[in-house]
């Protein structure tokens, strides 16, 4: 198991009061798998994402339980400097706008050799400036170099070496996701984590991302949580997928058995909502109603008011969290607890 | 097609805007975001303009309701050419043909209750206050599935769903012929978006509306739509009845986007066509537009040749060279 969130709770305080955006998330990652996160705006994708590498500015947000453990490590205990040191390490991140993650005032070659020297060394060699004019700062510069030229070969730019000395502007979107792909690479991690990394491009050049994406998976042994709204990217690219709702994830199973057999009625809700080939005019179903506010949320289960099988026992309790089949767990009152 | 004249003829519209430079802003360059594009569209159906982005979906859009002046053409709405009346002239027909816009919040004034977003059409073209609008207004809310108690209220206070709906109203409040929804969905989540596309889908049932939806999206138009045209860098590439488009594309490019749509089913094994390389490329001088990304492009007319846009089947348009049994010879 690489990644294992387990019971995450967490807090932010907001003029409205307290809002709970993550209320028990688990979620499970197994090394050399890609898992979707799925869900609306708002339902603590992006906040289950940035808590892995403790990215969550602390206060207004508070983590008020739970561990996140990589490798059987939490690290939610880890002192501030060892964090840093361990996203060099072991975490990539890419983000969905890849324009406003580039700074427009230098170029590719400034901003990946920083991203190839931080990650590789700088966590524990280079430190303080007066080492940048030591002949080994000088060495080390010229590896990141050749390592960033490496770096641009691997996430399929063409002409990479002479394309480093370019400035983002003269890249377009799918070239930018691609350099921001090898930054996140480049000190070979163990986790990207990619945060809807493909809504803001075309479809043409959204599947040449992911399949940039799958195949580096099989060549480097990445591991992806690929953070996604679309379902038809998770149906692509993934191998497993956990659903959230309102801050909770409501189910997680392999993408197959999460298409064929949705037991959770938001799962259900969801994928009856995307029109497919077979969907006939007016036949669309979507869910009725719209997300809950978090500062003031429903009682029981949070989807409990769209919920088209909703009882009494909705209203009062929230559903615990069990398996329905192999690898595939829900927390919804339909399904009997096993014994 | 019927002997009826259709409700919008579009014909040889081209929209070119200058790119200026310098002190005396002398014109350097031309940019052709819509060139030579023909369609029609006939009253009660739904034509989906469907591109990838800058490809000229929107700006078609925006001449078609004269946000903008077409450097060239004709906009045939009802048989009158509307592509250069002044705006006087043209206010008169606003109310006929109506918006709506990808962007719901920004696309409402946050300073105007409900109440007076969707009564301001109806002071400007017919002169009533917003107290006197106030039975017109409620009966709109209805329609769009909103209730009385949101008359008094402001924008900020919806969700995505309920602007757009705000939107769809103030939309249909001069009980408009023809609707140009521009990307009407592409702001909502998914749950959100099949209610606004039932709405649409409802409403133009009820008043039968004329849609020109422009979407991005291919599973939505596939669902909206009754007829598909195609852009790709401001021409036409193929136009059809959806069946046709998704079922049995013709050009090269259509069939790229169709295989490239990630469908949400886990079983499906359709091989991908990947296509080398981006839009934003510069646009050849000569030949097909599409010629340098196109998996079929052998021919050597491609690199040379425009393909024009000719029908191959009945109602089924498009512009390419495999196509185009004259030019091959």
């Amino acid at each position: 198991m690489l990644l294992d969130i387990r019971n995450l709770h967490l807090e932010f305080q907001t003029f409205d009061g307290t809002s709970k955006i993550l209320v028990g998330v688990n979620l499970q990652l197994q090394r050399g798998d890609i898992l979707a996160l799925v869900g609306e705006t708002g339902c603590g994708k992006s906040m289950t994402a940035l808590s892995i590498p403790r990215l969550i500015s602390m206060p207004p947000g508070k983590i008020t339980q739970g561990q996140v453990l990589f490798e059987g490590e939490d690290l939610l205990q880890k002192p501030r400097s060892e964090m840093r040191k361990f996203r060099a390490k072991h975490l990539g991140m890419i983000f969905q706008d890849p324009t406003t993650n580039l700074n427009p005032l230098f170029t590719i070659r400034e901003q990946l050799v920083d991203a190839v020297l931080y990650q590789c060394h700088a966590a524990d060699k280079v430190s303080g400036r007066w080492k940048n004019f030591l002949p080994s700062a000088r060495q080390l510069r010229q590896d990141a170099h050749a390592r960033a030229v490496e770096l641009m070969q691997l996430v399929g730019i063409p002409d990479g070496k002479r394309r480093l000395e370019d400035y983002p502007h003269q890249f377009s979107g799918g070239m930018r996701q691609r350099v921001l792909i090898a930054m996140a690479l480049a000190g070979s991690p163990d986790l990207l984590i990619a945060d809807e990394p493909t809504t803001a491009l075309d479809v043409t050049i959204q599947a040449q991302i992911l399949r940039l994406m799958a195949d580096l998976v099989k060549r480097l042994g990445l591991s992806v949580l690929l953070i996604t709204h679309n379902l038809g990217v998770v149906a692509k690219t993934c191998e497993k997928a956990a659903v959230m709702y309102a801050g909770r994830v409501v189910e997680q199973a392999p993408v197959r058995e999460l298409f064929l057999n949705p037991k959770h009625p938001y799962t259900q809700g969801l994928l009856q909502a995307v029109p497919t080939k077979h969907t006939n005019r007016g036949e669309l179903a979507g869910i009725p109603g719209s997300l809950p506010d978090l500062a003031n949320p429903p009682s029981g289960c949070r989807f409990h008011p769209r919920c088209p099988h909703a009882t009494e026992i909705c209203r009062q309790q929230v559903p615990p969290t069990i398996t329905v089949g192999p690898e595939h767990s829900t927390s919804c009152h339909l399904y009997p607890e096993a014994t | 097609m019927s002997a009826t004249t259709p409700l919008l003829e579009v014909r040889n519209l081209k929209m070119h805007f200058a790119s200026r430079q310098g002190l005396l802003r002398r014109e350097v360059s031309q940019v052709k975001a819509i060139d030579d594009v023909s369609f029609s569209l006939e009253a009660g159906k739904t034509l989906g303009l469907v591109g990838e982005s800058g490809s000229g979906k929107t700006t078609i859009g925006k001449c078609v309701v004269r946000l903008l002046e077409p450097t060239e053409g004709e906009i045939l709405f009802e048989g009158n050419n509307i592509a250069h009346l002044s705006r006087k002239e043209m206010q008169s027909k606003r109310a006929e043909v109506q918006m709506i816009y990808q962007s719901p919040a920004a696309s409402l004034n946050s300073r105007m209750t409900i109440g007076q977003i969707v009564s301001e059409p109806l002071w400007i073209h017919e002169g009533l206050r917003t107290h006197e609008a106030r039975h017109r207004v409620l009966e709109l809310l209805h329609t769009v599935g909103l209730k009385e108690e949101h008359y008094h209220r402001y924008p900020h206070e919806f969700s995505g769903g309920q602007q757009q709906r705000v939107g769809i109203a103030r939309a249909l409040a001069l009980k408009p012929k023809l609707l140009v929804l521009d990307e009407p969905t592409s702001a909502l989540d998914v749950s959100v978006q099949a209610q606004v596309l039932n709405l649409l889908q409802a409403l133009q049932d009820q008043f039968q509306l004329t849609y020109l939806f422009i979407s991005h999206d291919l599973g939505v138009v596939r669902y909206v739509c009754d007829q598909v045209a195609l852009l790709y860098l401001g021409k036409l590439v193929e136009v059809a009845d959806v069946e046709a488009v998704f079922e049995n594309p013709k050009h090269p490019y259509t069939q790229a986007l169709i295989s490239a749509i990630p469908e949400p089913d886990p079983g499906d094994e359709r091989e991908q066509i990947l296509l080398k390389g981006e839009t934003a490329a510069a646009k050849p001088e000569r030949g097909c537009a599409f010629a340098p990304r196109c998996p079929a492009a052998k021919l050597d007319q491609c690199a040379r040749v425009e393909p024009l846009l000719v029908e191959v089947e009945g109602g089924h348009q498009v512009a390419c060279h495999l196509f185009s049994e004259t030019e091959r010879r």
